[in-house]
């Protein structure tokens, strides 16, 4: 029940996160085109790109990369291990993670409630509101935590670490 | 307040952290987050978790990455890494060792679209290596050409790594691309000739492929060809002359890749959204990393660690030479354990410091760091190239043999890496000129 809850909400980020970049794509190339056709470029396009899809693209999926088991590691000692031992390490490790993206949760989400409370902007020639795009923050590494967790139990439960996906990019 | 030993305790944590599985991200945040508790307050610490991920990503530059990594994508999902495979052919394929030669030549072009070494080499291991195991190709030189000329893709532009290290050492974006062009070519043409002579002294290596190519054939595969070498001139032309921002380069690439693959038909929804998913991945795992980065370079400042190591390397000579080498020596033996990205973004912190006070040119600096982390691409044993080529072809080539394969073309790397120390002006020529 929890691991499809954790699975639906870092499915749905992960789709949030792709528009964001399509919109990225197009919003650019609509800006380029607009300067080069018809001087006018539109309005905001560097600060837009910036503070939200950005923002949005890279830390939104943060939980669907861990589910995938994605994130970037080095398994050249710890592969040698007995699997007991493998497990330990990866619970150490699940462990570390927990904690460090716990930290960064509880601060984000401080800035971001404080961010709201005061609308925050940016300078610019013109009023940009970024407060909505700082709660990217706080749900994208909060949602890893939970992944972390839902991976650390799924371990202790099959009695062995997870395998890591292949590198397939970097 | 500050204390070096305590910054090089930090660093020693963090890679045993790294070490023992833990992702590189969570290892040098924690250690930087603790780091700075002991080092200044608790308060200072919370300080810098709050500045550092929103206003360090939050940056212009950086939105390059996503846009080159979607552009290389979907021109990997649309098919035309085939095409392009069959084209070079055509041109390549009478030389001794032809076909080897043609899947440097194809990966070349194709690290012209695509900003990442591990997405060349596994967008054409499919492809090439079987065709030379089909012709009865020495399986060392068949793995090894493919794994080696992949890391064609960081040195040659775009480049994800040359967009990290050009924001990070605050050189332009623009510059540091042009700057690996000459190298990128003169690399692959160092393979290419290296190849042409070993088959002429061992002709078993590669049997003769006997091919008649019609004028037909050339035509047709020009026609299939084309929209890849438009699209690379158009958006490497573009930020040469100045037309374009890198990130503007990358978006209007990607919509014309997008555009192509749409024309041709070889693009459904399906593969779309995996390519957006996957791009969106890669980004999230890159710059986590590199919040990690921005928190260990703070913490370093302010033990006082890569100003102690300057005054260390430069007390025993401020030789631009003497730096290299010493990073050199640092990145081959940590290039053994930590893989490229990791290795960049834990190390600049450290020796960007050195290299600024030697008064070393950033953006040279910047290529020699590249080709080095190229080098620890296929180096055993993390090459993480190997292994993607390793699960490219199977159970058809061990991985010592891959392994065995690659050293001639580490060999030529070294080569390459002298001239490139020796002759700055292979890769400040094209900057320049902008």
């Amino acid at each position: 029940m929890g691991g499809r809850i954790i699975h639906g909400l870092s499915r749905l980020f992960e789709r949030i996160s792709s528009v964001f970049l399509l919109l990225m794509m197009l919003h650019v190339t609509a800006d380029v085109f607009m300067k080069y056709f018809f001087n006018a470029p539109i309005e905001a396009t560097i600060e837009t790109v910036t503070y939200y899809y950005m923002i949005g693209v890279v830390f939104l999926p943060l939980a669907a990369v861990e589910l995938q088991n994605e994130h970037i590691f080095v398994d050249l000692f710890v592969k040698r291990f007995s699997p007991r031992l493998q497990l330990a390490f990866y619970v150490f490790a699940c462990l570390c993670g927990m904690l460090y993206f716990g930290i960064l949760t509880w601060q984000t989400l401080r800035d971001a409630i404080r961010a709201t409370a005061g609308r925050e902007t940016v300078m610019a020639n013109f009023l940009f509101y970024v407060w909505p795009s700082r709660w990217a923050l706080p749900i994208g590494m909060g949602c890893m935590v939970l992944a972390l967790g839902g991976n650390l139990f799924r371990a202790l439960r099959s009695g062995q670490a997870l395998e890591p996906a292949k590198a397939e990019e970097v | 307040m500050g204390s070096p030993a305590l910054g090089a305790a930090g660093i020693l944590i963090a890679l045993v952290l790294m070490g023992m599985r833990v992702p590189v991200a969570v290892a040098m945040g924690l250690v930087s987050f603790f780091g700075l508790v002991v080092l200044t307050t608790p308060q200072a610490a919370w300080g810098m978790i709050s500045a550092v991920p929103f206003d360090f990503i939050g940056n212009w530059s950086f939105t390059a990455v996503p846009m080159f990594l979607l552009m290389g994508y979907l021109c990997t999902t649309s098919g035309m890494t085939r095409t392009l495979f069959g084209c070079m052919r055509i041109l390549l394929s009478r030389l001794p060792g032809g076909l080897a030669v043609t899947g440097v030549g194809a990966c070349a072009l194709f690290a012209a679209a695509s900003g990442s070494s591990v997405a060349t080499a596994s967008a054409l291991a499919r492809i090439a290596v079987p065709e030379m195991l089909r012709h009865r190709y020495h399986p060392g030189l068949a793995t090894g050409v493919i794994a080696a000329s992949g890391t064609l893709g960081s040195l040659i532009p775009p480049s994800v790594l040359m967009i990290l290290y050009a924001v990070y050492a605050e050189v332009s974006v623009g510059k540091q691309f042009m700057a690996g062009f000459i190298p990128g070519i003169l690399s692959a043409l160092i393979y290419m000739a290296m190849i042409v002579v070993r088959v002429i002294l061992d002709p078993r290596l590669a049997p003769p492929v006997e091919e008649r190519v019609t004028w037909q054939a050339v035509w047709e595969s020009i026609r299939d060809i084309w929209p890849l070498p438009t699209l690379i001139v158009f958006v490497l032309g573009g930020i040469f002359f100045g037309w374009f921002s890198p990130t503007e380069a990358g978006a209007v690439g990607a919509f014309l890749a997008l555009g192509m693959a749409l024309l041709r038909r070889s693009l459904d929804r399906k593969a779309f959204l995996r390519a957006l998913v996957q791009t969106a991945s890669s980004t999230t795992s890159i710059f986590i990393i590199l919040v990690g980065t921005m928190l260990i370079t703070k913490f370093l400042a302010l033990s006082g660690l890569p100003t102690r190591l300057s005054e260390l390397l430069l007390g025993v000579s401020t030789s631009p030479l003497w730096v290299i080498f010493a990073v050199s020596v640092l990145y081959v033996i940590l290039g053994m354990f930590v893989e490229t990205m990791g290795l960049l973004l834990l190390t600049l912190p450290l020796i960007l410091p050195v290299a600024n006070a030697a008064g070393i040119d950033l953006i040279w600096f910047g290529i020699i760091l590249i080709k080095l982390l190229e080098i620890s691409l296929i180096t055993p044993p993390v090459g993480l190239n190997v292994y993607v080529i390793k699960g490219a072809v199977g159970p058809l080539v061990p991985l010592d043999e891959i392994f065995r394969g690659v050293g001639w073309f580490l060999v030529m790397d070294a080569l390459t890496l002298l001239i490139l120390i020796a002759f700055p002006g292979l890769s400040l020529y094209l900057p320049g000129l902008m």
